[in-house]
């Protein structure tokens, strides 16, 4: 009755398995040492356990350790009676066997650098896939069928309308070849358009062109359009009136208490 | 795709069908190539592997059989160029992509490809009753890192860029198949890459230690 009650619950569970094991083994312990005998049982224990740790971290023993263990427990069954006792014999055949073939499968495996191995069995593996195609390379988050249709206004293909043309011509940087006579002209242009007025600069950017906002500036700071600045404006004074050089060189002469001839 | 609502009578094809139906249709059918083959990420970051049914048909504004017609079409153009269509589920969504018959150049280099090896006869290896199928990452570690293979930081990272493709999927210790991986690799392709394997990986396996278990 007990052993069938025993084995329900290690097939109900499992992992409970190793627990087991040690109940059942203090349980014989305490038996064997009333009794006195059969100590074999506890070597063929403390074995049992030593390979099947060593065959979980993947170690293997040399074959002479081995082979003294097994003669060492070699005629064992002549004293385990109990059905448990034979199982433990079982198992550890079981594992004296499955590192046995460990370690023949180690020295059979053919010796070949990790790269080898890693390029080799990658061959394997590739030769045998059939990859799902991605045509429209690298990764973006928005799906492609979530793209705005290609008639949308954002449509960069458009050619461009007036507006564009007239900004763009505004903005550009052009080189032209002028003589100091159209450059005077062009100064007293810009003159004649500014002066006694007050512009905003927002204003005056649009008024004048990019060379002529240039040549302005040059004027300013050569004191021939005189100028004042506020902080959103800008007020364009009349120059000073023109001194006459004959008139001063009058008032020189004056000075000196000297004559010059009239030229 | 284009805005345009496209009626379902272009899709049919028919000898009446005007030259201009014809090219609109051809026009279509690149499109939706394109969309099945490109690549984008989704909400939750994931390689989206295909288009999903649902986006399809707001996208091209046709009704359900009008998708599978124009889908049949594109199957029978793709596949002299050694491609198929590839219709699954994920969930509850039904997902469409494309996929190549025979061997080309894959996307991953020969470590990665070896780890993606390890995974899948590692899995194959647990019983088909156990759902999902899944591998603890300490058994891929001894493995490859233990017996010098690969460094614990290589294998990090190319089983991170394995879940970045969707080839796996990650918890905290275990490694389950992704979709792409499954895609790629059928249930007997599988089974062929565990058999071969078994050269490669002599000696001490997830498989002995199961034994070991059982008894």
């Amino acid at each position: 009755m007990i052993t069938n009650d025993t084995s329900t619950f290690l097939r109900a569970f499992p992992r409970r398995k190793a627990w087991y094991d040690t109940f059942q083994y203090n349980y014989k312990r305490t038996r064997l040492s009333s009794f006195g005998t059969k100590g074999i049982v506890i070597t063929l224990w403390n074995l049992t356990k030593k390979y099947e740790v060593a065959l979980k971290q993947h170690d293997t023993f040399p074959i002479k350790e081995a082979e003294i263990d097994r003669e060492e427990v070699a005629d064992a069954y002549r004293v385990l009676d109990t059905p448990w006792e034979r199982t433990l014999d079982g198992r550890f055949y079981y594992n004296l066997a499955s590192m046995q073939h460990h370690r023949d499968s180690q020295l059979a495996a053919p010796e070949i650098a990790p790269e080898e191995w890693i390029s080799q069995f990658a061959n394997e593996v590739k030769r045998r896939a059939t990859p799902v195609l991605f045509l429209i390379n690298q990764e973006r988050t928005i799906p492609p069928f979530q793209l705005p249709p290609a008639d949308s206004p954002v449509a960069m293909d458009d050619a461009p309308t007036q507006d564009d043309k007239q900004a763009m011509r505004k903005h550009r940087i052009s080189y032209e070849e002028i003589s100091i006579d159209a450059l005077g002209a062009r100064r007293a242009d810009i003159l004649k358009r500014l002066q006694g007025k007050r512009y905003n600069y927002a204003a005056l950017s649009e008024i004048l062109t990019n060379w002529e906002l240039d040549l302005l500036s040059q004027m300013i700071r050569d004191n021939i359009c005189p100028a004042t600045f506020e902080k959103t404006a800008i007020i364009f004074r009349h120059p000073p009136p023109k001194t006459n050089p004959a008139f001063t060189a009058v008032a020189i002469t004056a000075q000196n208490h000297e004559e010059v001839p009239r030229k | 795709m284009t805005s345009d609502p496209i009626p379902t009578d272009t899709i049919s094809s028919t000898s009446e069908d005007s030259e201009e139906e014809v090219l609109e249709q051809r026009h279509l059918i690149g499109q939706l190539f394109a969309a099945l083959t490109a690549r984008f990420r989704n909400e939750e970051g994931q390689l989206s592997i295909g288009v999903k049914r649902q986006d399809l048909l707001e996208a091209l504004h046709i009704n359900k059989t009008g998708l599978v017609r124009l889908l049949d079409l594109l199957r029978q153009q793709i596949s002299p160029l050694g491609l198929e269509l590839v219709e699954y589920r994920m969930g509850r969504d039904t997902l469409y992509c494309v996929r190549t018959i025979y061997g080309v150049p894959g996307e991953l280099t020969d470590p990665e490809y070896a780890v993606l090896g390890v995974i899948i006869s590692t899995v194959e290896q647990v019983s088909k009753l156990h759902r999902p199928r899944r591998v603890a990452t300490k058994d891929i570690e001894t493995i490859l890192v233990a017996r010098g293979r690969l460094s614990r930081y290589q294998l990090d990272r190319i089983l991170r860029r394995l879940t970045e493709l969707g080839y796996i999927t990650r918890t905290a210790r275990r490694i389950t198949y992704g979709p792409r991986l499954e895609l790629e690799f059928d249930a007997e392709r599988r089974e062929a890459i565990a058999s071969a394997a078994t050269l490669y990986l002599a000696g001490a396996t997830a498989d002995s230690e199961e034994d070991l278990n059982e008894t």
